[in-house]
């Protein structure tokens, strides 16, 4: 089995552990996210019959008053940068996380989650442009979050 | 000259090494080493001196810039560097809890004291026991940077549940930790962490970290034992370790955890026989091991007996008991044949080796009928034999029958022919003896001492010896030599058919018989000496022909019912025709 570290970043409340909530397999309970600002979840791939594990470090968002240790960045793969579709800040925060990220990682592979899309109109969707790293999602209609994890997957095998 | 020629070679120098030209290295390169070691020869204070800073700094920019790289290399010298260090740090800390010890006043303190008295172990290390050893129960090596674990090592029953997602927690707890402390302006690395009672030891080298899981503190010298240990790794599988990138099917990872394996089986034992309230545990485990032995053992025996028992019901169709007991076999139970008996014996020799005793019974019924039909066959067979024996008996009989009647009639003619024989013979001799008789009836006619009967002579009346001597009377001698001689002339003429003349001599009934029949022997003796003096014995050598006869007393003479003894002492003389004897026998034989 080939074990991956990756993280998930993003602002304060994005929704981040809402949205691997139901898509993990394994994690430590949620008051470890609170006290030392990061939660530890699993998930399993098998593609092409090589067995994969996601350990996948849940970063608590930052705030001016806590700011995330650096040590949680180092040796991961790869990393879902999330942001909440209907609050703008949170896209304009993705940059200064995928940068802080390349920074400790420069050979990591990063995609996007538009997360809590079931928020918007299908005419609201179509007005946003996605390359092919980036992805519609929804932890409360499940939509778009396998595709962001094998989108990641297969970027870090290639 | 020489010093402007000297300052145009430094010149020309100069600009080469300014231009660093390649030959120009390669020229010194091969000198570099010698001018070295001559310096260092000739002057080695000064030529430290010179490289001191430039080396330092070297060694500073090199871990700066490769930092885990350099600290992979150094970490096991550093290792032992510290772990002597923390050893003088454990010595310093012993003297201290001495010193407390000889201070302390406690109940505890005595009982100590006593104990370390008693057992020859210092009060000190008593102490240091009395707290217990802290016991390791996993081993994680987790890449520094991305926190994953690279290999794990766990005691049984004290497995740490997904140790992967263990291993990232904690490195994130390590990472908070440090960024904590590093905002703080100190480069220091957490390397302990407890909660509960639970502790994470945590040694960091290079690109990874060792995490001890402990049930409490590690003590100076457990520490000191991880970082030996952890130093071994490292220095072995540095490489592998740097280059590491999640997959967990590499051999050297099968290796690190089987060596950390190993290490916490080695610490296992190290402190088991330390805790004395695990004697008591051990203890119940010896005996129940040698109770499931027993069990087993039993259990064996059961299945044995059982295994050789169905044998034997399948075999002989007998319901028997077989038992093992001290390295023998019993047999028990009723069979209804010998035969089975004997069987079940050989089945069960068959099976196993040991000594057989056969307890099993015949039933008494079956004894006396096997007796009874043993006894009828005995009989039949006898009642052949004996039909057989009778057959030949019947036929020898006969034989015998036919020879015995045909001995029967050979006898029978035998017989008649001896009777005819007998009969001519006598015939012969009667007339012989008639002839005889008449001749001395003629001779004798009147004479008083020829018995006409006997055709003898008896001279009873003549007196011829006293009583109870045996010389005799002359004249009555002579009167009996003259009868003789007359008898003899008559006998003569038959004497072809006389056998013998008997002399015999009586006695009269007085005295002893013994006496009498010595005497009457004595009397016949001197007749007969008397007789062979005869002319006509001597005449016709007649000699062999006289004999005697003694009679005693047997034949006394009686006048009216009365001896006259006298006439008993007397001699008489008669005849014997040849084949007297003979037809005697033949007599016998015809009877």
């Amino acid at each position: 089995m080939i074990r991956k570290k990756i993280l998930l970043l993003g602002d304060f409340s994005v929704g981040k552990t809402s949205l691997v909530r139901r898509y993990i397999d394994g994690a430590f309970d949620d008051k470890y996210l609170t006290t030392i600002g990061v939660k530890i979840a699993k998930k399993y791939f098998d593609i092409e019959g090589v067995d994969y594990e996601l350990i996948i470090w849940d970063i608590e968002g930052s705030t001016p008053s806590k700011k995330i240790a650096l040590g949680y960045y180092k040796g991961a793969s790869g990393a879902i940068c999330v942001a909440d579709i209907t609050r703008k800040e949170t896209l304009e925060g993705l940059k200064e996380h995928q940068k802080i990220f390349l920074n400790e990682n420069p050979k990591g592979k990063v995609v996007i989650a538009y997360n809590k899309s079931d928020l918007l109109s299908e005419a609201e969707k179509s007005k946003i442009s996605l390359d092919s790293n980036t992805f519609f999602t929804s932890a409360k209609d499940d939509s778009g979050v396998e595709e962001v994890f094998l989108r990641l997957m297969r970027q870090m095998i290639v | 000259m020489v010093e402007k020629v000297v300052l145009l070679f430094n010149e020309v120098l100069d600009k080469r090494f300014e231009h660093e030209g390649e030959e120009t290295v390669k020229i010194f390169s091969k000198h570099i080493t010698k001018m070295i070691a001559q310096s260092y020869k000739d002057s080695p204070k000064e030529l430290s001196f010179v490289l001191k800073e430039t080396i330092a700094q070297s060694i500073a920019l090199e871990i700066e810039n490769n930092k885990d790289t350099m600290v992979d290399s150094l970490y096991p010298i550093m290792g032992s560097m510290v772990s002597k260090y923390v050893s003088q740090a454990i010595t310093e800390l012993m003297q201290n809890i001495n010193t407390k010890i000889d201070d302390g006043l406690s109940i505890d303190t005595y009982k100590r004291k006593i104990k370390s008295k008693m057992t020859g172990v210092s009060e000190m290390e008593l102490l240091i026991k009395e707290g217990g050893k802290a016991i390791i129960s996993s081993l994680f090596v987790i890449q520094k940077e991305s926190g994953l674990l690279i290999a794990e090592a766990q005691l049984q029953d004290k497995e740490v549940q997904d140790p992967h997602m263990v291993a990232s927690m904690a490195s994130a707890i390590k990472d908070f930790i440090n960024d904590w402390v590093n905002q703080h302006e100190t480069q220091d690395e957490v390397q302990i962490l407890s909660y509960g009672a639970s502790t994470l030891y945590i040694e960091s080298a290079g690109s990874v970290y060792i995490v001890a899981f402990l049930d409490k503190d590690p003590e100076y010298e457990l520490r000191s034992k991880i970082n030996a240990f952890f130093a071994s790794i490292v220095s072995e599988y540095a490489p592998f370790f740097r280059t590491f990138e999640g997959d967990d099917s590499a051999k050297e990872i099968e290796k690190i955890s089987a060596k950390m394996q190993k290490y916490l089986a080695l610490q296992q034992c190290k402190i088991k026989p330390h805790k004395k309230q695990n004697y008591a545990k051990y203890f119940g485990y010896g005996l129940l091991c040698l109770y499931l032995i027993y069990l087993g053992y039993r259990g064996i025996i059961f299945y044995k007996e059982s295994s050789l028992e169905s044998k034997v019901m399948e075999q002989t169709g007998q319901q028997v008991s077989v038992h093992y007991e001290n390295n023998h076999i019993i047999l028990e139970g009723h069979v209804s044949t010998i035969s089975q008996l004997n069987q079940i014996e050989a089945i069960t020799a068959q099976e196993e080796k040991y000594p057989i005793y056969n307890y099993l019974s015949v039933s008494q019924k079956y004894l006396i009928d096997t007796e009874i039909k043993r006894l009828h066959t005995k009989l039949r067979l006898l009642s052949k034999a004996s039909k057989i024996k009778d057959k030949e008996l019947i036929a020898q009989n006969k034989i015998l029958s036919t020879r015995l009647e045909d001995t029967n009639n050979i006898i029978n003619k035998i017989k008649n022919n001896l009777l005819l024989e007998t009969y001519s013979f006598e015939q012969k001799r009667d007339k012989i003896k008639m002839k005889i008789a008449s001749s001395l009836e003629k001779v004798f006619e009147e004479s008083p001492f020829y018995k006409v009967t006997y055709q003898s002579l008896g001279f009873q009346d003549l007196n011829l010896f006293l009583a109870g001597h045996s010389k005799y009377n002359m004249k009555a001698m002579k009167v009996l030599q003259n009868n003789f001689e007359k008898y003899m002339e008559v006998l003569e003429a038959y004497s072809p058919y006389i056998e013998r003349i008997v002399i015999e001599g009586h006695s009269d009934s007085r005295g002893e018989e013994a006496e009498n029949i010595i005497l009457s022997k004595k009397r016949a003796l001197k007749v007969r000496s008397a007789l062979l003096q005869t002319k006509i014995i001597k005449m016709y050598n007649m000699q062999s022909l006289l004999e005697i006869e003694v009679f005693g007393s047997q034949d006394i003479i009686k006048e009216n019912g009365v001896e006259n003894p006298n006439a008993s002492r007397r001699i008489e003389i008669r005849f014997e025709l040849k084949n007297n004897e003979v037809l005697e026998k033949l007599n016998k034989i015809i009877k």
